[in-house]
């Protein structure tokens, strides 16, 4: 073998254009069998800390690669990854993958070869502020973070992680991308040091310096020591006003990659888009909620923006799923945009979702509200039901009373048995809509006031 | 229409046709070299490596380090009938290197995919810089519980599943599915649906700075064969109603699991079982309280979700807050320990060395000699799951309880990249001396249910959960009836386990498997749960699909 093992690992945190350019020019050198090859190569910096008990209880800096081979005869792929660059490893790689080719099946309207690959655009999804958030910077805001907590004779748990990424795909014939992108999170419980209360506040954005760990702090400050001595009430329906996070739990399901591609686009007995057969018949068109709802997925979204390519090579472009309460449009693959459309490109969710709301405060609601349930978030939401999308799960780390428009005390949490089409129909009052703890793919959504939402037993869990 | 290959491959529906087994054999003769996964990490490749970032480690300041280099390779294959033709392929391999460090009571972390002896000093440094800068910061008062110095190699029981050809492997899960069309064609809307098995094979290398140099190579399986009828009845309600499966528990071992296990011969008794489910009623159900007969895979796998989480040390005192939660068997665990948690029927014993479980290692991922442990003795809680930094806890009161309080080799890594955390072990709820068979524990319910296999969760604090039954059946006055859809068991956690009223014996034991799911970056590790069958009195159903 003549190539030399010119490059082992990235000469920075995560991998360069450059680096990812020779990597992909080896793997060309080392493929000889016939076919295309494509080269998708994601590099990954994090770095983390996490605290129980106001004490630091872990950390970490890890640096990894994903260099995932694909190889390709005639839309028959076999797939290998590795994670170094040596090329003893990337050999390895395409040998695998061109002896699992040989186990599937042709399907020539899948051959990338052939495929340009769709447009997209790049929104600004890069920030110093996170790459810059060194070990010392993290244990500086833990540190901050608790000592209020401390001060009040409270129990602070938590989370930080941040996150650098540089993305690549390569394939013959076509000019190579890369984009890079950084994600941090945040998420703090406080609870009280004999376990009667407990609160909660976190999000997610591309930038550190748009999270304000102070505030978050306080909020679960506020609502672990307003969460003390819960009493019991009767499950039953309340008009429930639902904090934005409370909101996503039980609405994410709606509008992630999976649910819009089985469940909205059949009914149980009417194929879907993907079996090729019939065209979007489906719900598309119908009100399947309130007017004042719509949702969106937009990469270019400035408070909701996402890499536009996944790291196995999907495009995502901006998508209407619902407008103003009428579902819009479903997912679709590209091949069956080309087949059955005409059109050469795909439709697909990144699971980042944007929900519209209003204009109204939590505050103004709660005073709107007579008798009512105030819900900060939701924990263990699960299916019961694939096609009404009915959901069990629990309240968690506070669930208050509200009577005559005040808050007026803590109640045990609650397990809620509800399907998001009833939750989406009966609101009453909707909010300012903002970003909430979505680390997998961002949201933004509203708090809402929603009619007779279904409690079924109280819990003891806190 | 002429059969082509690709419209052969497009049309799903085409069963019956002998051509499904041609797609799972290669196209074409391709070069005979051996790809099945890389070979085996020699010690001599590793060692030097781990040893200097170690070194580094404590020439830095660290008053403790340790290294692990993991590396794991994974395959799976699926063949499903409805798709015949389309054998699913999932490989994929991960070798990490990870470097953990304490100063004062404080970690650092740092990992990378580098197995070289420049990237040992790297890590090691960039690990002790964060120590360093949390325990300025933030510094952290711990005993760093002792563990004995360790060294050798240990390799689960397990011919290597990499090595076997992969056209072998291939074929050999196809041949289930030839030997079941045989039955599919002289049962009215019966099937064979799914078959698949998966292997992993993890290498684990261990370097301390007290001077344990270990490895391990463990070799993990599993299938499954599932066999249905058609749906009779549309209850929302996941799980198969009619059906069977059958195959291979994820168990350790390698591919003499997938040979011996031979699932095809399972096939006429899931075909029979599936057949005889159609034909005895299926019935409605009424919420309120009953009595249970929960065999040992139900019990199993409430045991894993209840006392196999609520047991854990960090969850217990707050630890876990953030992530998975808490338990009700905390925060003050003075006031627990030694207390009555369960009826005095039920004793719960755990280990990590039990063949072919799947938490069973030889030593844990901080080096400690796994070991047996009771967790519940007559129904009083004897102990937390507890790792080696918050193992001093509980210390003093194993002291005084005359309870052993050397560690029990419950820590675990799932990958190089993540710190070590606690997990829960193989579990095991202790048989009756007694005999007691399903038999005579059915004979004695009144009115109530027989539930057999199915899952459980549990809320944030393990205070309470649901259990979802995969099969129920109806006891009247001693005698099974119809088949029950449809319900969920909503029970008190605390509750549920003091109502334990009778135990099964040995012939009632059976395994399952439960999950760990845990920390922030979140980690699963998977453990074998061994566990009698029990009744309890006066469990709640109700209709889950019921809102208020």
């Amino acid at each position: 073998m003549t190539i030399t093992d010119e490059t082992y690992k990235p000469v920075g945190r995560f991998i360069s254009p450059k680096e990812c350019a020779e990597v992909y020019a080896r793997v060309q050198k080392l493929s000889k069998a016939a076919g295309s090859t494509r080269v998708f190569i994601e590099g990954i910096w994090n770095g983390n800390i996490r605290w129980g008990r106001n004490e630091i209880i872990s950390c970490g800096d890890v640096r990894n690669n994903t260099i995932k081979i694909q190889r390709n005869e005639n839309g028959a792929k076999g797939e290998a990854s590795t994670s170094t660059l040596s090329n003893s490893e990337l050999d390895w790689a395409i040998t695998k993958a061109n002896r699992l080719l040989q186990f599937t099946s042709e399907r020539p309207e899948t051959d990338f070869a052939k495929l340009e690959p769709e447009p997209f655009q790049l929104p600004n999804i890069w920030f110093d502020s996170t790459f810059n958030l060194l070990a010392k910077d993290r244990a500086e805001v833990v540190d901050s973070l608790v000592s209020p907590a401390e001060k009040e004779g409270l129990m602070a748990a938590g989370y930080i992680q941040v996150s650098g990424r540089g993305r690549s795909i390569n394939q013959p014939g076509v000019e190579p991308i890369f984009i890079r992108f950084t994600q941090a999170q945040l998420s703090v419980t406080v609870r009280d040091p004999k376990g009667k209360g407990s609160g909660w506040a976190g999000v997610d954005r591309n930038d550190w310096n748009q999270i304000d760990g102070k505030k978050l702090m306080a909020i679960a400050i506020d609502k672990c020591l307003r969460s003390l001595n819960p009493v019991g009430i009767e499950p039953g329906r309340y008009n429930t006003v639902l904090e934005p996070q409370a909101v996503h739990e039980i609405g994410r399901i709606c509008f992630n990659w999976g649910t819009l591609r089985r469940l909205w686009a059949e009914d149980r007995n009417q194929p879907s888009p993907y079996s090729g057969s019939t065209p979007r018949t489906s719900k598309i068109g119908l009100r399947l909620f309130d007017e004042r709802l719509t949702v969106t997925h937009d990469p270019m979204d400035p408070d909701c923006s996402f890499p536009p390519i996944s790291d196995g090579g999907q495009v995502y472009n901006r998508a209407v799923w619902v407008e103003k309460g009428v579902l819009k449009n479903l997912e679709y693959s590209r091949t069956y945009g080309i087949q059955s459309l005409g059109i050469n490109s795909s439709l697909k969710s990144s699971s980042a979702y944007s929900m519209s709301g209003g204009t109204m405060s939590i505050e103004e609601m709660v005073e709107r509200t007579e008798r009512g349930l105030f819900v900060t978030r939701f924990s263990n939401v699960g299916l019961i039901d694939n096609i009404s999308l009915l959901q069990m799960g629990y309240t968690r780390d506070g669930l208050w009373l509200i009577e005559k428009g005040k808050i007026s005390k803590a109640v045990k949490n609650m397990k809620f048995t509800d399907s998001p089409f009833h939750t989406f129909n009966n609101i009453v009052e909707i909010g300012v809509p903002q970003r909430v703890f979505s680390p997998d793919a961002p949201a933004v959504v509203p708090p809402i006031m929603s009619r007779d939402f279904s409690f079924t037993a109280t819990i003891e869990a806190i | 229409m002429k059969i082509t290959r690709r419209n052969f491959l497009h049309s799903g529906s085409m069963s019956g046709l002998a051509l499904g087994a041609m797609e799972l054999s290669p196209r074409r003769a391709i070069q005979s070299r051996h790809i099945g996964g890389p070979d085996l990490l020699n010690e001599v490749d590793v060692f030097p490596t781990a040893v200097k970032a170690v070194d580094a480690a404590i020439a830095a300041g660290a008053a403790y380090a340790d290294v692990r280099v993991i590396r794991s390779v994974s395959q799976s294959f699926r063949v499903r009938d409805e798709n015949i033709g389309q054998a699913e392929v999932n490989d994929s391999q991960e070798l990490g290197i990870g470097v953990r460090v304490l100063i004062n009571g404080c970690f650092g972390f740092a990992a990378s995919p580098y197995l070289d002896i420049e990237e040992a000093g790297i890590l090691a440094k960039t690990a002790v810089e964060q120590a360093k800068v949390n325990s300025d910061i933030r510094p952290r008062s711990i005993e760093w519980a002792s563990a004995p110095v360790q060294s050798g190699r240990w390799i689960s029981i397990g011919e290597d599943p990499f090595l076997v050809p992969i056209e072998e492997r291939v074929e050999f899960v196809n041949s289930w599915r030839e030997e079941a069309k045989g039955y599919r064609d002289g049962l009215n809307a019966t099937k064979l649906t799914d078959s698949m098995v998966h292997f992993i094979r993890t290498e684990k290398f261990l370097v301390t700075s007290e001077g344990t140099k270990i490895s391990q190579v463990i070799y993990e399986g599993g299938g499954s064969l599932s066999v249905a009828a058609l749906p009779r009845f549309t209850k929302p309600l996941s799980g198969p109603h009619v059906g069977s499966v059958g195959g291979i528990e994820p168990q350790l071992g390698g591919w003499e699991i997938i040979k011996k296990s031979n699932p095809s011969s399972q096939i006429p008794s899931l075909v029979a079982d599936a057949a005889e489910r159609s034909k005895i009623g299926i019935g409605i159900f009424d919420v309120g309280r009953y009595d249970l007969v929960l065999d040992g895979n139900f019990a199993g796998n409430l045991l894993s979700n209840t006392f196999g989480k609520a047991t854990q040390l960090d969850l217990a005192l707050g630890y876990e807050a953030n992530a998975e939660g808490t338990s009700y068997l905390g925060p003050n665990i003075s006031e627990v320990l030694g207390t009555q948690v369960a009826n005095s029927l039920v004793s719960v014993s755990c280990d990590r060395s039990g063949p072919n479980k799947l938490a069973t290692v030889k030593w844990d991922d901080e080096g400690v000699p796994t070991r047996e442990f009771n967790l519940i003795k007559d129904g009083m809680l004897m102990n937390y799951q507890a790792a080696r930094d918050i193992a001093f806890k509980i210390k003093e009161w194993q002291k005084s309880s005359k309870v052993d309080d050397s560690l029990q080799g419950c820590s675990y890594a799932s990958t190089g990249y993540n710190i070590p955390i606690q997990s829960a072990p193989n579990m095991k709820l202790l048989p009756g001396a007694k005999t007691c068979t399903l038999a005579d524990m059915i004979s004695e319910i009144k009115r109530g249910y027989l539930i057999t296999g199915g899952f459980v969760s549990t809320t944030f604090g393990v205070q309470e959960g649901l259990g979802t039954p995969s099969l129920s059946r109806e006891i009247r006055d001693g005698k099974l009836r119809d088949y029950i859809p449809g319900f969920q068991i909503m029970f008190n956690t605390a509750e549920i386990w003091k109502n334990v009223v009778r135990l099964g014996d040995v012939s009632t034991v059976r395994r399952s498997q439960g999950q760990t799911r845990k920390g922030e970056p979140a980690q699963r590790h998977a453990h074998s749960v061994d566990s009698a069958a029990i009744s309890v009195k006066d469990a709640v159903l109700i209709d889950p699909t019921r809102k208020a």
